[in-house]
């Protein structure tokens, strides 16, 4: 997380203001309805950018920010998780220990973590606030949820689940670091990797064997692809080139990506297949077999670090509502159970995938 | 609607009652109805309007827009049984068609002369009291109830609603600062504070009787600044400074740590000048000077502040202004209709 400067809110000055509501995205009538809690009524004919102007120079406090910021803020969104096996010798009790060493640390610095557990489940859900200081100051603090979460996995051995981001990550080797020293260094930790294979093909056929190793599930079609090709020199040795040798190699296109359906098919792929690019990243649907008119579950996955193809992390994008057998352009929410289910499916199955590669 | 009171006398006691301290001038009109002179205006039963009403007109200086806001008002007051949402629709677009034809009408510049060399903005204020003092919170959520796009206001065109409890919350205010000035608290010379922003800059040096606007007294906290205060024998019995009204219940430490960020980035905070802030929200929360000492620790702390200049941020007091008015209304005035 990043460090802030002074307290988590700074005044915002009129330009700021100004700068916000005039977005795109900020519609007339929420200027108007800001207007009118200050009493101030105008006409829906008055141009949006005379509002901001009027309601950039009206006085504004703490709740106006906060009012300002929801009003403006996105949907929070929904991120990926990812996932590492641990086993050792250690139990509940000290993954416990392990997560109030951390919660104690991030609650000193204003963030707030909750620790939860039940039937060999223990979680922590942190709340704090991700700040980011290119964007404008309504946007740059940010509240945001992330988990952490342990459930066995049979004898000495436990399921890591986290949010996978560049706040979490590094709290998740903490307590992965407290928990080794506790478990007197006795602690693996494996995750779903392709770091060894780099043949190009192979590191595609990995997640083309995932979207058809959920078990349960039937693979629909494959609507996004991201294609990457890491740069020869970050390969072998660089010391060699010289600038001028670089500027022969250019035209050089690092990531392609592909959308539309079944794109895994497309003869272009075949093309960037063929020039030594592979998948880094997808965005595929399936759908339970379990029922015919179940709905369909767009789902994503992807290699965080896409040189090393290290970094698994995936999420339900969206579920497709399927209605009297027909599927329909509606969207909803995955329920928490699917997710659930779907996050184990989708660990199983790259697991599984990566066993096929070592016979 | 029962008894209606005579209507200027109504404006001179709420002028002198309210605004009078927030230098807002007043002109009274016994009949100040002025021709209309648009086609499209009609009463609710579609006939042509012939005339518009005006209660009194209120005017101020806008620091920001440089010039002259004439607050073009209505006044009204009801009763628990006479609120109705449809009422308050007919008053807002009765006014909407007021400012409308106010702006180009030549008989409202016979009726109401103003000096030609100032620019000026008519603008409409709906000025709404409780007088069986049974209702004072209601007008507010039917005022919510009212969709305001299909309001009738002109493009560019401004309406002001102050309600009973608007209203009440600023004559407690203006009562705070005559007792103060009484009480040698305040010098009767102070001024409302306009900072300097980054797209709007004061147009008129500091020292003037800049007077609040009535975005000002909406805000959640105004700013008052004052000269120091002597006695006979030139001995100070007042610091000059700040005296900050502040609206919100004080119930966070956020919300003043955020007002403490704001007060010192309008470079009000220094040894030499005393800051105090009063609160006047009837429903404050019972912690708020405890929340304000939490916040100003953690505001010093967040900056690393020590020594003096933790003494300045140390030295802001905060206060709750003594009573503030379950309800004041100056008479009753009805819904009158108008034609």
């Amino acid at each position: 997380m990043r460090r802030r400067f002074g307290p988590s809110l700074y005044f915002a000055n009129d330009k700021v203001i100004f700068d916000s509501l005039n977005q795109h995205q900020v519609t007339s009538d929420l200027i108007r309805e800001l207007l009118s809690e200050r009493g101030i009524l105008v006409s829906t004919e008055t141009p949006k950018e005379e509002l901001a102007k009027y309601f950039s120079r009206l006085t504004a406090d703490y709740y106006d920010h906060t009012a300002i910021a929801v009003k403006l803020g996105r949907v929070a969104k929904r991120e990926r998780i990812t996932s590492s096996e641990l086993t050792g010798k250690f139990g509940l009790k000290e993954i416990r220990a392990a997560l109030q060493v951390t919660q104690q640390r991030l609650e000193d610095l204003g963030n707030k973590v909750t620790i939860s557990s039940e039937n060999g489940r223990i979680a922590a859900l942190i709340e704090y606030e991700h700040i980011d200081y290119t964007r404008s100051d309504l946007r740059q603090v940010e509240p945001r949820d992330a988990l952490i979460e342990f459930s066995a996995d049979g004898k000495d051995s436990y399921i890591l689940r986290s949010t996978q981001n560049s706040d979490i990550d590094p709290i998740v080797d903490e307590v992965i670091a407290l928990l080794k020293k506790d478990a007197a260094n006795e602690l693996t930790r494996s995750r779903v990797n392709m770091e060894s294979i780099t043949d190009p093909r192979k590191r595609t056929q990995f997640f083309e064997g995932l979207t058809k190793s959920i078990e349960g599930h039937t693979f629909i079609t494959m609507t996004e692809a991201y294609c990457f090709k890491p740069k020869e020199s970050d390969i072998g040795d660089s010391s060699e080139l010289n600038e001028d040798d670089e500027l022969e190699k250019s035209p050089y296109v690092e990531r392609v990506s592909l959308r539309g359906e079944g794109v895994n098919r497309s003869f272009v792929i075949d093309d960037l297949f063929s020039k030594g690019y592979y998948i880094v990243k997808i965005v595929w649907r399936t759908k339970s077999t379990a029922r015919d008119d179940s709905d369909i579950f767009e789902l994503e996955a992807q290699f965080s670090q896409p040189n090393t193809c290290t970094g698994f992390s995936y999420r339900t994008k969206s579920v497709i509502l399927v209605e009297d057998g027909a599927v329909t352009t509606k969207r909803r929410s995955p329920k928490k159970d699917e997710q659930d289910l779907l996050f184990r499916l989708i660990e199983d199955g790259a697991k599984k995938t990566l066993l096929g590669f070592s016979k | 609607m029962g008894e209606t009171a005579n209507v200027a006398d109504v404006a001179k006691k709420i002028s002198n009652d309210i605004f009078s301290v927030f230098f807002w001038e007043v002109r009274p009109q016994e009949d100040a109805n002025f021709d209309c002179v648009s086609e499209h205006h009609v009463t609710e039963t579609e006939k042509q309007k012939k005339t518009h009403p005006c209660d009194v007109l209120f005017h101020y200086f806008d620091p920001y827009l440089n010039k002259i806001i004439y607050l073009h008002t209505d006044l009204k007051s009801y009763s628990k049984t006479s609120l109705k949402v449809g009422k308050i629709r007919d008053a807002l677009n009765s006014m909407a068609m007021t400012i409308e034809c106010a702006a180009v009408s030549e008989d409202w510049r016979k009726k109401f002369p103003i000096s030609n060399h100032d620019t000026c903005e008519i603008r409409g204020l709906l000025f709404v009291a409780n007088h069986d003092n049974k209702a004072p919170l209601s007008f507010n959520e039917q005022l919510a109830k009212i969709s305001k796009r299909n309001l009738k206001i002109a493009q560019s065109q401004v309406i002001h609603v102050l309600g009973p409890k608007e209203i009440s919350n600023l004559y407690s205010v203006a009562v705070d600062i005559k007792l103060a000035i009484q009480d040698k608290k305040l010098s009767p010379k102070y001024r409302f504070f306009y900072p300097d922003l980054t797209l709007w800059k004061r147009q008129v040096v500091d020292d003037e009787r800049t007077a609040a606007t009535i975005e000002t007294l909406l805000s959640p906290y105004f700013i008052l600044r004052h000269p120091s205060l002597k006695d006979g024998s030139d001995q100070t019995l007042l610091q000059e400074g700040s005296l900050i009204y502040y609206s919100r219940d004080g119930s966070t430490v956020e919300e003043f740590v955020y007002l403490i960020d704001s007060l010192l980035r309008y470079q009000l905070v220094n040894a030499k000048e005393k800051i105090r802030i009063r609160i006047f929200n009837r429903e404050k929360d019972s912690n708020f000077k405890n929340n304000f000492e939490k916040a100003k620790e953690a505001y010093c702390r967040s900056w690393g502040f020590h020594g003096d200049r933790e003494q300045e941020i140390r030295s802001i007091t905060i206060d709750a202004i003594t009573q503030v008015a379950a309800n004041y209304c100056p008479d009753n005035i009805g819904w009158r209709e108008h034609k």
